[in-house]
């Protein structure tokens, strides 16, 4: 605690005038320094001093010096930037239907084009409640994706993810999220070298590690994981077989194999339904199934005909039938609901099949010929997805003018 | 004010600029949803008249009519919104900025209708400001009404500086009485006594003063409470006596008095007053902070020639565009006045020309160091001994999570001086800022991701403002170009 400021004049320090002021005046008296001008009020000159003692406060404590090397700067992405077009994109998708963001990503993806950088800490923040992102993202977010995910507790989940080719080093390595990350790539790639690669090494296993290789298992897992997660009812660690139980139970619900979503299968199915003119229930619960797979543009071709037929429909006028009506309701909800699923599933190239059913529903309407059906919504979010893609694929030069 | 220049056809505006123009970030999101030409009708643009137009389904029965003129910029829509400038505006701008909007040789007839209520509004007001500059020519050719006029004007002052010195008067008073009786009594009894006081300097229009007495109370509960309220009362106390005794003041010194004080010079006392720069300036960040729904907008700048830094300030209530859309890193030709001040910083724009986007990529500005910004710090309190904060640039500013005592926290660090300063946040305030809490900000962590994101770890430039607490992030120089910190 230095005496004074400027090392010369003052008789009082700063603390010693908080004490002061902080006793008061009137209770123990203060003398002021003899460089304030003298005047009738100690506790006004007491102000002043303090005014002129605090300045050296006033201008900043210190920084403090930085010892040691800086810390490990980010790799370098020198992928292209995504065109402006589709970096406002994301915000209208975030903002507005953020269940595209997943269909976004994998465009970008595909694109071989990466984020601007500013956007990475927002969509870590969406990935960690959102686990159908979460493989995307990954590859979207590249090298310096995975840079930044180390520096956050919140975004470690993405190290776990794969992205890019494979290296097997990963799973020799001490590094447990990249051996993690190693298992979940070769479950997505080959199921059965997965599991094989499961059984061999389980054994030498630490039993975190085995608590999110099960993560996995359940993740990707079908009844073809049932002798092994079976097995390990005898594992040595409790916590290992109580997750085990757990996942035995799921995987007997499922098939053998994640049935593959082959288009001729889907086209055949399409069109029975199609064919027995009963769009309803059923219909919806099959799309619903499907609800996460790409549908073939022949397939949704189909049920938006079907679709059409059935808006053209008048509605029969039985009023006192609430049964009936009541049916009606329900088959209508359903009806609904599968347009939605078609809006999300369908190839953006149907686009154009639903803007000619628009039109005619538009003349339709001007013809006093009532629909059931409103496809406006369908137009709406089929042309966004369109539009999401085209500007992925558009070229990069921009009209002058545009930043 | 529009980003191209009067003569020839416009510049598409850039996605950026479209977006500075928005009243919220409620309306940036509606109006990005609405840039899809699926809802749109019959858009068409004219070039040469500078004018763009269309119809968008909403949730009516009828489209709503949409019109922009770009030189103003002016919007017009008939939907029901009372933002300006509505979504459906902002929508037909980011179509036509992706040059989704075709020209078109003739302009539909309500366009031409709109453009002619406009001219004859237009036309209106400039007959009736030149009939109320007629009326004041008149009182100043007539010497009676003129000096009838100077009197009522000066009697209002006199009253207002009266109510003024009334509300000093009471706290010098309060103020030493703590200081008798002891400041450890002010936990007890609290700032009750303050409230009325506060209220009588707000209605003396003199808000500086009114908010300072008002921030008393939170220093109460700040970590060093007794050497934060021993300072604050100091200043105050010196505040007090710089408004007694402005008219011996050093000019610029009194200006700021009177700026601590609340009382701003109007632009035109500025644009008469200031002293005027004309450069080319570069916008080295942009803010939007909302208090009391009101949307305060403030704009730095630097000369490129002359070096000078200067703050741009406009006002709107929420839901409108306070107006100065200058996207971050562009550089705007322009002739500025600045208000007089002991360390002037405020400016206003009299005249400007060309508003360049960003300057070719990889050109970034030349900083300083944490060291430079102290010095520029401890400069501006010798000259305003109330300043809390001042802009700087820093050349190599990366973030860093350090340990200072027992805990861990994130800091800016200048890697050409290897010093340290806590990082904060710029929304945090200024009060925050002098008492030390804005350390305790719990969003800090984001902006430190969002440094981290953009700057990937290396040093690079930085816009921030620095103070007591530490260095709150504005702006970072990063691969993308310049990024605003949010």
């Amino acid at each position: 605690m230095e005496r004074g400021w400027a090392g010369e004049h003052f008789v009082n320090t700063w603390t010693e005038l908080v004490s002061a002021a902080l006793i008061g005046t009137d209770r123990r008296a203060f003398v002021p320094d003899p460089a304030i001008p003298p005047g009738p009020d100690p506790a006004q000159a007491l102000l002043q001093q303090a005014m002129l003692a605090t300045i050296p406060a006033l201008t900043g404590s210190e920084p403090a010096r930085y010892e040691g090397p800086l810390p490990d700067p980010a790799p370098v992405d020198d992928r292209p930037l995504i065109p402006r077009a589709a970096q406002l994109r994301l915000r209208a998708v975030l903002d507005v239907y953020p269940k595209y963001l997943a269909e976004w990503l994998a465009a970008v993806h595909a694109s071989g084009c990466r984020l601007p950088l500013a956007a990475m800490p927002g969509l870590l923040d969406v990935g960690r409640n959102s686990a159908p992102i979460r493989g995307a993202l990954a590859n979207v977010l590249g090298v310096r994706g995975h840079w930044l995910a180390r520096q956050n507790a919140d975004w470690r989940y993405l190290l776990r993810e794969p992205f890019g080719p494979l290296r097997p080093e990963d799973w020799d390595g001490p590094d447990l999220d990249a051996r993690i990350a190693y298992a979940n790539g070769l479950y997505a790639a080959d199921p059965a070298a997965a599991r094989a690669l499961l059984e061999t090494a389980w054994p030498t296993l630490t039993a975190n590690l085995k608590l999110n290789l099960l993560g996995l298992v359940t993740r990707y897992g079908t009844k073809a994981e049932l002798p092994f997660v079976t097995g390990l009812a005898q594992d040595s660690s409790k916590q290992v077989r109580d997750e085990a139980h757990h996942i035995k139970a799921q995987l007997e619900q499922r098939d053998e194999e994640t049935p593959e979503l082959s288009p001729e299968k889907f086209m055949a199915d399409v069109r029975r339904f199609a064919a027995t003119k009963k769009i309803g229930n059923e219909f919806y619960h099959f799309a619903m199934q499907r609800a996460r797979d790409r549908w073939p543009l022949d397939g949704s071709r189909v049920v938006l005909a079907a679709l059409v037929e059935y808006s053209r429909e008048k509605p029969s006028g039985e009023t006192g039938d609430r049964a009936a009506e009541i049916r009606r309701n329900r088959v209508h909800w359903a009806v609904e609901q599968l347009m939605g699923v078609l809006a999300d599933c369908a190839p953006p190239e149907l686009l154009s099949d639903v803007e000619r059913v628009v039109q005619a529903q538009t003349a339709d309407i001007a013809a006093v010929v009532a629909h059931q059906l409103d496809f406006g919504n369908l137009l709406t979010l089929l042309d966004f997805r369109a539009d999401m893609h085209a500007e992925l694929t558009a070229s990069a030069d921009a009209p002058p003018g545009q930043e | 004010m529009a980003p191209e220049t009067s003569s020839g056809p416009p510049q598409r505006w850039s996605v950026a600029q479209i977006h500075a123009l928005a009243p919220d970030p409620a309306s940036q999101k509606a109006g990005t949803k609405l840039a899809a030409p699926g809802p749109w009708s019959d858009t068409g643009a004219s070039p040469a008249a500078h004018l763009l137009w269309g119809d968008c389904k909403g949730s009516g029965s009828k489209p709503y009519q949409v019109t922009v003129e770009l030189s103003a910029p002016a919007f017009a829509c008939s939907c029901p919104s009372r933002k300006f400038p509505c979504k459906h505006a902002l929508g037909l701008l980011l179509l036509w900025s992706a040059g989704t909007v075709s020209d078109a040789d003739a302009l539909p007839q309500r366009v031409e209708e709109w453009l002619g209520g406009r001219k004859e509004r237009t036309q209106k007001a400039e007959t009736r400001k030149a009939a109320q500059a007629e009326k004041a020519a008149e009182v100043a050719g007539d010497p009676e009404a003129a000096r009838k006029a100077a009197v009522a004007a000066e009697k209002r002052n006199a009253q207002r500086a009266g109510r003024i010195d009334a509300g000093f008067d009471e706290l010098e008073l309060w103020l030493a009485d703590q200081v008798r009786g002891g400041l450890t009594g002010l936990r007890g009894a609290g700032y009750k006594p303050l409230d009325g006081l506060a209220r009588r300097l707000v209605d003396a229009q003199a808000s500086g003063v009114a908010a300072r007495v008002k921030d008393l109370a939170p220093a109460l509960s700040a970590e060093e409470w007794p050497d934060h309220t021993l300072r604050a009362f100091a200043q105050l106390n010196l505040l007090a006596q710089g408004w007694r005794n402005r008219a011996q003041l050093p000019g610029p010194l009194a200006a700021t008095v009177r700026r601590r004080v609340g009382l701003a010079p109007s632009t035109e006392e500025i644009a008469a007053t200031g002293e005027q720069v004309a450069d080319r300036w570069l916008v080295l960040g942009l803010r939007d902070d909302t208090p009391d729904k009101l949307v305060e907008r403030r704009v730095w700048l630097r000369g490129e020639n002359t070096g000078r830094v200067a703050l741009l300030l406009a006002f709107a209530p929420q839901g409108q565009s306070p107006g100065l859309a200058l996207p971050v890193g562009s550089s705007l030709d322009a002739r500025l006045a600045f208000a007089p001040d002991a360390a002037p910083l405020r400016a206003i724009v009299l005249e400007q020309g060309e508003l360049r986007s960003s300057a070719p990529a990889g050109s970034v500005p030349t900083g300083a160091t944490l060291e430079d910004a102290a010095s520029a710090f401890a400069a501006a309190v010798a000259a305003d001994p109330w300043t809390t904060a001042v802009p700087a640039l820093l050349e190599a500013a990366v973030p860093v999570l350090q340990q200072i005592g027992d805990r861990r926290e994130w800091r800016v660090l200048d890697a050409k001086g290897s010093l340290s300063v806590p990082l904060i946040r710029p929304g945090s305030g200024e009060t925050a800022m002098a008492l030390g809490t804005a350390r305790q900000d719990p969003d800090i962590p984001r902006s430190a991701y969002a440094l981290l994101a953009t700057g990937g770890g290396r040093p690079a430039p930085v816009f921030g403002i620095y103070s007591l607490s530490g260095f709150a992030p504005v702006t970072i120089w990063s691969v993308d170009g310049p990024v605003s910190i949010s």
